[in-house]
């Protein structure tokens, strides 16, 4: 039974359809990650319009495949510009700068990728395991328990606002208020549509999510846009020069920083970004030499790089098992889901058991796939990073517009 | 652009006290004890709540704030070109799209953008009718996506 299901799981996985999204996402992730500005939520958000159109397997491979490229592919300008490419490599940016600038930038490249491959597979392996045993808990929750879920998960929008949590409270007000525009409720009764029939529709989910997720960042990078960028270090060696040494020097870190990843990432609200942040403090505070942080020591690049990648999967498990987003990017992922017809919640372990293994295959396949690839993209930095970017924002939000079209075939 | 927290707790109490009035106007369900009115009604709450809060909150605080700060980049007029352009390239989207067509519009669209952006003609023509061309191609051939012709619908293909 176990071995069919896993042999049915595989064969999803490894159709060439599936394996020719994987490689195409796991370029268009590495290319998001590495431009500073486009950051991991960006290149799901991009995704799903295109997914929309795809079965679920490759739907989800995709965007697996393309936010665990994209955070790995956020260390490389940390290490050349001083600028990360995505927040979650922002917590040790200075600290593989300072690498690159001594000389060291193949060690902090190295490092980045080695120990994110490390720490996407540790992730998985957590979620492999406590996903179904969570699910098979999770399967005696009657309407009492989901009404507390529920509320649960409207409450990590809180969390998600570290500044304030009282303007947490009213971001989730505002985006219940608009989820309770159209006709779908109980009573089917037309609310705050003022007579309009696209109003009484309510609001689909992947334009919005474009919106706040991708367009703002557009605004974001147009704004900022007149700083030219410069490289601290153009030709790069081999990087994986020392990793072994380095991974026998500090094994503890590793597994912390990828435990904590993977904790930190199953918490509603919180993902990569705070689980590298997290992970950097805390290799800092118990390392025996803490007064080399920040000069360009590779111990915290070590443990953050490994957390902020099984963060990544750590945000799947409540994802999957409950409906509640453990980060940005599951939040949008969990409308993919519902629009695969793969509803999130502790059944799904059982009506869509083939489905769900060959996801955990997909995690697995495209963490090790980042080992060739990410080096490719090492390799190419210098190409990657001078992409025109004045010509790509138009581009980018031209297919902000014809995705969001494609979903329900309307301008409004 | 920041506006002063006061301002938006006043507007978000504001919001919450409409929604309210607007509310009562929604039939109640036969034999339900909730109606399509009580959701909302408690959303309405909250944001009255918490923008009260919000309001409070900054009365209360020691440090004076301004009642709107710009961002830096508003003093770089190239930057507010910019990013006008994304907003206005939008409107003009949704509005010009239908009777001008995708492929015109999103030429026309991709080359003031990037022209802003200080790309020079030489870059942005080609990528202009370029990235046009992929995405008819992609989405209108291969996703069969119904992107607008207007004015091109006779030479459709």
């Amino acid at each position: 039974m176990t071995l069919t299901l896993l042999g049915n799981a595989l064969a999803l996985v490894f159709d060439p359809y599936v394996l020719w999204v994987i490689v195409a996402s796991a370029a268009f992730g590495l290319f998001v990650g590495a431009i500073p500005g486009l950051t991991a939520t960006m290149a799901t958000a991009l995704l799903v319009p295109v997914t929309f159109f795809m079965a679920p397997v490759p739907a989800i491979a995709s965007i697996v495949t393309a936010t665990a490229m994209a955070i790995f592919a956020g260390d490389i300008p940390s290490c050349l510009l001083r600028m990360p490419g995505t927040p979650a490599s922002a917590a040790y940016t200075d600290e593989a700068y300072a690498m690159t600038k001594k000389g060291q930038g193949e060690v902090a490249l190295g490092a980045g990728l080695v120990f994110s491959v490390i720490g996407g597979l540790f992730g998985t392996a957590v979620l492999i395991i406590a996903a179904p045993a969570l699910a098979e808990i999770a399967l005696k929750f009657s309407s009492f328990e989901y009404f507390w879920l529920v509320i649960l998960g409207l409450s990590s929008a809180v969390f998600l606002a570290i500044g304030d949590p009282l303007k947490g409270v009213v971001s989730l007000l505002l985006g219940l208020l608009v989820s309770a525009i159209g006709l779908d409720n109980p009573a089917a009764y037309p609310r705050f549509t003022f007579g309009n029939a696209e109003l009484a529709g309510g609001f689909t989910l992947i334009p919005i999510m474009i919106g706040m997720f991708a367009v703002s960042e557009i605004v974001r990078n147009v704004a900022n846009m007149d700083q030219p960028w410069e490289m601290a270090q153009s030709k790069i060696g081999n990087i994986f020069d020392g990793m072994w040494t380095l991974t026998k020097r500090y094994p503890i870190q590793i597994l912390r920083g990828s435990t904590l990843g993977t904790a930190i990432g199953a918490l509603p609200g919180a993902g990569a970004d705070i689980a590298a942040w997290m992970s950097y403090a805390m290799s800092k505070r118990f390392s025996k030499e803490p007064e080399k942080f920040g000069t360009g020591h590779v111990e915290g690049i070590v443990e953050a790089g490994a957390a902020n990648n099984s963060a990544l999967a750590g945000a799947w498990i409540p994802a999957l098992v409950f409906g509640i987003p453990g980060d940005s990017i599951t939040a949008i992922v969990i409308g993919v889901l519902y629009i695969k017809g793969l509803n999130p919640g502790p059944t799904i372990f059982m009506e869509k058991a083939t489905e769900m293994y060959a996801i955990f295959f997909v995690f697995i396949l495209a963490n090790l796939l980042m080992i060739p690839l990410g080096v490719a993209a090492i390799k190419g930095a210098k190409q990657l990073l001078r992409a025109p970017r004045e010509v790509l924002m138009p581009v980018i939000l031209l297919f902000c517009v014809v995705g969001s079209f494609a979903i329900n075939y309307s301008v409004w | 652009m920041k506006f002063n927290d006061a301002l938006i707790g006043a507007a978000l109490a504001a919001l919450g006290v409409i929604v309210l009035w607007h509310i009562q106007g929604f039939p109640p369900m036969t034999g339900q004890k909730y109606g399509p009115a009580w959701f909302p009604g408690l959303i309405a709450i909250g944001l009255v709540i918490c923008g009260s809060l919000l309001v409070l909150g900054r009365l209360r605080a020691a440090s004076p704030q301004a009642l709107a700060e710009l961002p830096a980049w508003v003093r770089r007029p190239r930057a507010v070109a910019a990013v006008g352009s994304v907003i206005g390239g939008l409107l003009f989207y949704i509005f010009a799209a239908d009777s001008l067509g995708f492929h015109i519009t999103a030429c026309l669209l991709l080359l003031v953008w990037s022209r802003l952006l200080r790309a020079s003609w030489l870059l942005a023509l080609p990528m202009a009718i370029g990235a046009t061309l992929v995405i008819h191609l992609s989405f209108y051939k291969l996703l069969k996506v119904p992107l607008p012709w207007g004015v091109f619908e006779r030479f459709a293909f």
